[in-house]
C-alpha cells in the first residue's frame, strides 16, 4: 500500500514539476531542460564510447584469422535458448548455437509451452545433435521460468543465454565466459546484439541506434562501473551469482532490466563484451516498435517502482547515477509533455507571459548543435564498431532519421508506460509478448 | 531452409521511396544548419553585438559543460582502476548438485535427473516453481557411465 501510494505521488510530481518551474522561472527554462539532456547526455555517451575503446577495445585481437579466446581448465558452457513458438527459427538458432568454435558446449532449448510446431523441430534436431538437451515446459510459463528451467537443468554453472530467433557468432559463447573465468566478481556479461532486418526504414534506423546509442550507452556504462541493463537477447551469467538474487523474476515485464539490477544490488559486478556478436531479428514496423519500445519502458519504470524504496542504503551508492539517470530521462518526457500542452494552449487562449512557450523544436543554433552532435555520435560509433560489421558506414545515409525516432519514441513510449506501471494494483506473471520479427515473419 | 544473415528489401520501388524520404530528411538537416550559420554570421554591425560572437561564446560554454562530462566520468574510472588494480576476490566454485537443488526448491534427485536428461519434460506450480519431471531419453554419456 505505502509502495502504491508514494508511486501515485510520483505521478503527480513528475506532472506537476515542470509546470511548478514554468510558473516560478518560465516555459523557456524547460524548454532548456528539454533540449540540453540529449545533447549533454550525447557528450557523456560519446565520451564514454571512446575513452572504453582507447582504454580497452582497441588492443583487443579481432579479425579473420583471430583464434577463439582460449578459456582455463575448458569449462563446460551451457548455452540456453528459451523458444515460444520459434518452429520457423528455431533450427537456425540451435544450428548457429552449436556451431560454437569453442567445442565443450551443451545447448538446452526449452520450449516453453509452444503452440506451433516447435516441439517437433526441437525433438528432431536432438536426434541430429548429441550436444542439443530439450525441456519442454507442460504449460506456458514465460521466459523467467522457461530460463530458471534450463539454469536448473544445465550442467554448467556457466550460462549463456540467448533468445529463440538469435544467431551467436562462432566464437560469442567463449568471448560471453571468458570475463566470468577471469573476474571473481563479474556475476554477468552482456553482448554485442546486431540487426538481421533492414527491409524498412523502421528496421535500417534500428541498426544505427544499435551502433550509436546502445553500444555507447553499454561503453559509457562500463566506463562508470554499472549496466542499467544486460541484453535479453544475449547475456552470460553465472550461476552462483543468480542463485544468490533468486533467478529471473517471473512477474517482471523484462527479465533482463531485473537480474542486472538484482545483480549489481548484490555487488556482482556486469561486463560489456563487444566482440561477443549475436544477430537478431528487431520490429520493421512502426506498431511492432513500439509495442517493444513500450515493453522496455515498462520494464524501466518497474524497476523503479520496484527499488525507489530500498536504494538508498549507503552500500548501494554506486546505482544512484544510473537511478537518477534513469528519473532524468522520465522527467525529460515529462517536461517535454509540458511544454506540448503549454504550447498549444499559448496557441488558444491568454496565458501570463512567463507560461508561454514560443517553439516545440529547437531553435535554430540549439538545434544546429543537437543535429551536429548526434552525427558527430554516430561517425564515433562507426569508427569503434567498423571492426565488427563490414559496410556498416552506409548505414550513416539512414540516420538521419535516428534522432528523432529514437527521442520520440522515447517520449510517448515514457508517457504512457510510467503511469500505467505507477498505477497498476499488483504485477501478475509476464507472459511471452513478441513483437513483429521483420516484414519476412509477418503472417499475411 | 537457409536464410539470409541480413534481410533487405529488394523491390525498387520501396526503397526508391525511402531514399526518397531519407534525401528530403538531409537537405531539411543541411537547410537547419545553413540557416543557423547564415543567421550567425551577416548580421547589421549597427544592431549590436554580432550573433557571430554571441554564438562564439554560447559553444565556449557547452564544450566547457561537455569537457567537464568527460573528465568526471574520466576521473571516476581512473579511481575505480586504482581502486580495484588488485583483486581482493577469488572466484568462487560453480554451484553443487545440492546447491542446484536448494537454491530452486527441489530434491537433490530431481535436479539429478534434470542434469542427465537429454529430452524431458517439466512442469510447474501455478507460482512458477519447479514440480515434476517426465523424462524422456537421458543423455548418451550417462547411459554409458
Amino acid at each position: 500500500m505505502t509502495d502504491r501510494l508514494i508511486a501515485f505521488l510520483i505521478l503527480c510530481l513528475m506532472f506537476s514539476f515542470p509546470l511548478g518551474v514554468a510558473v516560478v522561472f518560465t516555459g523557456e527554462v524547460i524548454l532548456d531542460f528539454v533540449f540540453f539532456w540529449p545533447l549533454f547526455m550525447s557528450a557523456l555517451w560519446i565520451s564514454g564510447g571512446i575513452y572504453f575503446w582507447f582504454h580497452r577495445e582497441r588492443h583487443w585481437p579481432w579479425g579473420p584469422g583471430t583464434p577463439p579466446p582460449v578459456l582455463a581448465g575448458n569449462p563446460l558452457i551451457s548455452i540456453l535458448v528459451p523458444c515460444f513458438n520459434e518452429g520457423v527459427n528455431a533450427r537456425e538458432t540451435i544450428e548457429a548455437a552449436l556451431a560454437q568454435r569453442y567445442e565443450n558446449i551443451e545447448v538446452i532449448a526449452i520450449n516453453d509451452g509452444s503452440i506451433d510446431n516447435t516441439a517437433a523441430v526441437l525433438e528432431q534436431l536432438a536426434s541430429e545433435y548429441s550436444r542439443l538437451r530439450v525441456i519442454h515446459l507442460a504449460e506456458n510459463q514465460g521466459k523467467a521460468v522457461a530460463l530458471q528451467a534450463g539454469a536448473a537443468a544445465a550442467r554448467s554453472d556457466f550460462l549463456v543465454c540467448i533468445d529463440g530467433d538469435a544467431l551467436l557468432d562462432k566464437d560469442a559463447a567463449a568471448y560471453m565466459v571468458a570475463p566470468l573465468l577471469n573476474h571473481p566478481r563479474v556475476g554477468a556479461v552482456t553482448g554485442n546484439p546486431r540487426i538481421r532486418t533492414r527491409s524498412t526504414l523502421i528496421g535500417r534506423v534500428q541498426v544505427g541506434e544499435f551502433s550509436s546509442i546502445i553500444g555507447l550507452i553499454k561503453r559509457t556504462q562500463r566506463v562508470y562501473g554499472q549496466v542499467f541493463t544486460v541484453s535479453g537477447v544475449i547475456a552470460a551469467f553465472r550461476r552462483r551469482a543468480l542463485a544468490e538474487v533468486g533467478y529471473w523474476s517471473p512477474d517482471m515485464i523484462t527479465e533482463d532490466i531485473d537480474i542486472s539490477w538484482k545483480l549489481q544490488l548484490r555487488h556482482w559486478s556486469i561486463f560489456f563484451e563487444p566482440r561477443a556478436l549475436c544477430w537478431i531479428l528487431m520490429p520493421e514496423t512502426l506498431k511492432g516498435l513500439w509495442k517493444q519500445r513500450l515493453r522496455w519502458a515498462q520494464g524501466g519504470a518497474e524497476v523503479f517502482i520496484v527499488n525507489m524504496r530500498r536504494l538508498w542504503g549507503w552500500e548501494y551508492r554506486r546505482m544512484w547515477p544510473l537511478f537518477l539517470e534513469f528519473c532524468m530521462s522520465t522527467a525529460w518526457a515529462f517536461a517535454y509533455a509540458v511544454s506540448i500542452v503549454l504550447f498549444l494552449i499559448g496557441r488558444l487562449i491568454p496565458m501570463p507571459d512567463s507560461l508561454y512557450v514560443q517553439h516545440l523544436f529547437p531553435p535554430a543554433f540549439t538545434g544546429l548543435m543537437l543535429g551536429v552532435v548526434c552525427l558527430v555520435q554516430f561517425a564515433v560509433s562507426l569508427f569503434i564498431e567498423r571492426r565488427y560489421e563490414k559496410g556498416i558506414a552506409a548505414s550513416l545515409f539512414w540516420v538521419i532519421w535516428f534522432p528523432v525516432v529514437y527521442w520520440m519514441l522515447s517520449l510517448f513510449t515514457t508517457l504512457v508506460a510510467f503511469p500505467k506501471v505507477m498505477l497498476r494494483r499488483k504485477r501478475s506473471r509476464a507472459r511471452w509478448v513478441s513483437p513483429d520479427r521483420g516484414i519476412g515473419r509477418l503472417k499475411p | 531452409m537457409i536464410q539470409p544473415l541480413i534481410f533487405t528489401e529488394q523491390r525498387l520501388l520501396p526503397r526508391t521511396l525511402d531514399s526518397l524520404l531519407t534525401i528530403v530528411a538531409w537537405l531539411g538537416f543541411g537547410w537547419l544548419i545553413f540557416s543557423g550559420l547564415i543567421n550567425a554570421i551577416e548580421h547589421d554591425p549597427l544592431m549590436g553585438t554580432r550573433p557571430f560572437y554571441t554564438t562564439l561564446l554560447t559553444l565556449r560554454i557547452y564544450l566547457l559543460v561537455a569537457g567537464l562530462i568527460v573528465l568526471a566520468l574520466v576521473g571516476w574510472a581512473k579511481y575505480n582502476q586504482l581502486r580495484f588494480r588488485i583483486e581482493r576476490r577469488k572466484r568462487r566454485p560453480g554451484l553443487e548438485q545440492h546447491e542446484v537443488a536448494a537454491s530452486f526448491n527441489i530434491t537433490s534427485e530431481l535436479a539429478l535427473m534434470m542434469s542427465q536428461a537429454q529430452v524431458f519434460t517439466l512442469a510447474h506450480y501455478d507460482t512458477g516453481a519447479i514440480d515434476r519431471v517426465w523424462m524422456a531419453k537421458i543423455l548418451a554419456n550417462v547411459q554409458s557411465e
